[in-house]
């Protein structure tokens, strides 16, 4: 640019200050479309954590950690579904655990028979995360332990050998369809037969197998101690009187 | 020296469409100018910024970089961001960013930096997901 042309540049600097703003002074205006980096970046959703579950009677409460985004703020809820152990297929979970849970565990009820797993998937208003890795396999109403238990212990001899409501050894004889809750103090006697329950979770339900007849009681065990596991809760043997 | 003039009014009273435009990446910008550098050019302040880790719902603020290329102080009376769309299926209305409007005194050769709010929208949909959504400042100044 020449001198002369430079000068007039200046003087349509001033110019242009007297037409676009006389009272304010210099007024220009500038549009800077941003490139690259400039701008703002979404983050994604975090990941589930495998849940626990913990079956109560034919109840399953399932727990699992908080998902949190980068910076630490939690996300609002999960999306719980309990899925087929054995095929994989996905069933249709309880009331109290479907649609957005907006803590970190829940109770499903009445829980059908089967061997489930259970998954988390956090969730962030119509976002959602990477759905978790399926936790403990929990068994309902079927041969052998629930909760994860290994059916280590967990049958009965026929003709008798578990406890009564006095805290004798019932007979597995009786009415049918009768359920009955024996002494706590009878409990130790089912403890003893199953010897040490290698619980996953503090309580579990431990049912109990009848060689040839399938299931015949259950009992809910829990407060581990020193390595070993106590039966806890009332003892029921469904099905018969005792 | 009339088409000097009226380019230059032009710019001051335009949105900045037949001015002076700006490239860059947030942190280093050039002016793109596809004719002879005029003073006018040279007139433009600079705004750059990006922020990170916004979900639905979420806020955060935006701290822009304003730099003066000029001989002078400038005072910023205002500054607006508009958002492009980042990616298939997310637009960027989704994205919210507050305007900044007050006097920044910007002066001779240096940057100052003044925060905006930016807000995700809680409908943001699943697709928005790690997009980034680019930006385009406008602003207006004053010499100080």
């Amino acid at each position: 640019m020449s001198l002369a042309r430079r000068r007039c540049a200046k003087l349509g600097l001033v110019a242009s200050v007297v037409v676009a703003a006389p009272v304010t002074g210099a007024l220009a205006a500038w549009t800077s479309p941003g490139g690259g980096g400039a701008g703002a970046a979404a983050t994604v959703m975090p990941g589930g954590s495998a849940p626990t579950a913990s079956v109560y009677g034919t109840n399953v409460t399932i727990s699992w950690p908080a998902a949190s985004f980068q910076g630490g703020a939690s996300v609002v809820g999960y999306t719980v579904r309990r899925i087929d152990a054995g095929t994989g297929a996905p069933a249709t979970i309880g009331a109290s655990c479907s649609g957005v849970v907006t803590s970190t565990s829940c109770t499903e009820q009445n829980v059908p028979a089967g061997s489930w797993v259970y998954t988390d998937t956090p969730v962030q208003q119509s976002w959602s995360g990477p759905q978790s890795p399926p936790g403990n396999t929990v068994s309902l109403g079927v041969n052998g332990a629930s909760g994860g238990l290994a059916a280590t212990g967990s049958s009965v001899p026929a003709g008798g050998g578990a406890p009564s409501p006095s805290g004798g050894a019932p007979s597995p004889s009786g009415d049918a369809g009768a359920t009955t809750t024996v002494e706590r103090s009878a409990l130790p006697q089912v403890a003893g037969r199953s010897g040490r329950l290698p619980l996953p979770t503090p309580i579990a339900l431990l049912q109990l197998r009848e060689r040839g007849r399938g299931t015949v009681g259950k009992v809910v065990v829990g407060e581990r101690r020193g390595g070993r596991t106590s039966v806890r809760d009332g003892f029921r043997w469904g099905g018969r009187g005792v | 020296m009339a088409a000097v003039g009226a380019a230059l009014a032009a710019l001051a009273l335009s949105d900045g469409s037949s001015g002076q435009a700006l490239r860059g990446d947030g942190a280093s910008w050039r002016p793109v100018v596809h004719r002879r550098p005029t003073d006018a050019d040279r007139s433009a302040f600079r705004i750059g910024g990006k922020v990170g880790g916004l979900y639905p719902g979420a806020t955060r603020q935006l701290s822009l970089d304003v730099y003066n290329p000029q001989r002078f102080a400038i005072v910023v009376t205002s500054i607006t961001t508009s958002v492009g769309r980042p990616r298939a299926g997310c637009a960027g209305s989704n994205m919210t960013v507050a305007a900044f409007s007050g006097a920044l005194r910007v002066p001779s050769h240096s940057s100052v930096h003044v925060s905006v709010a930016v807000t995700l929208e809680r409908a943001a949909p699943n697709a928005c997901q790690g997009a980034l959504f680019p930006f385009a400042y406008s602003g207006q100044a004053r010499r100080a």
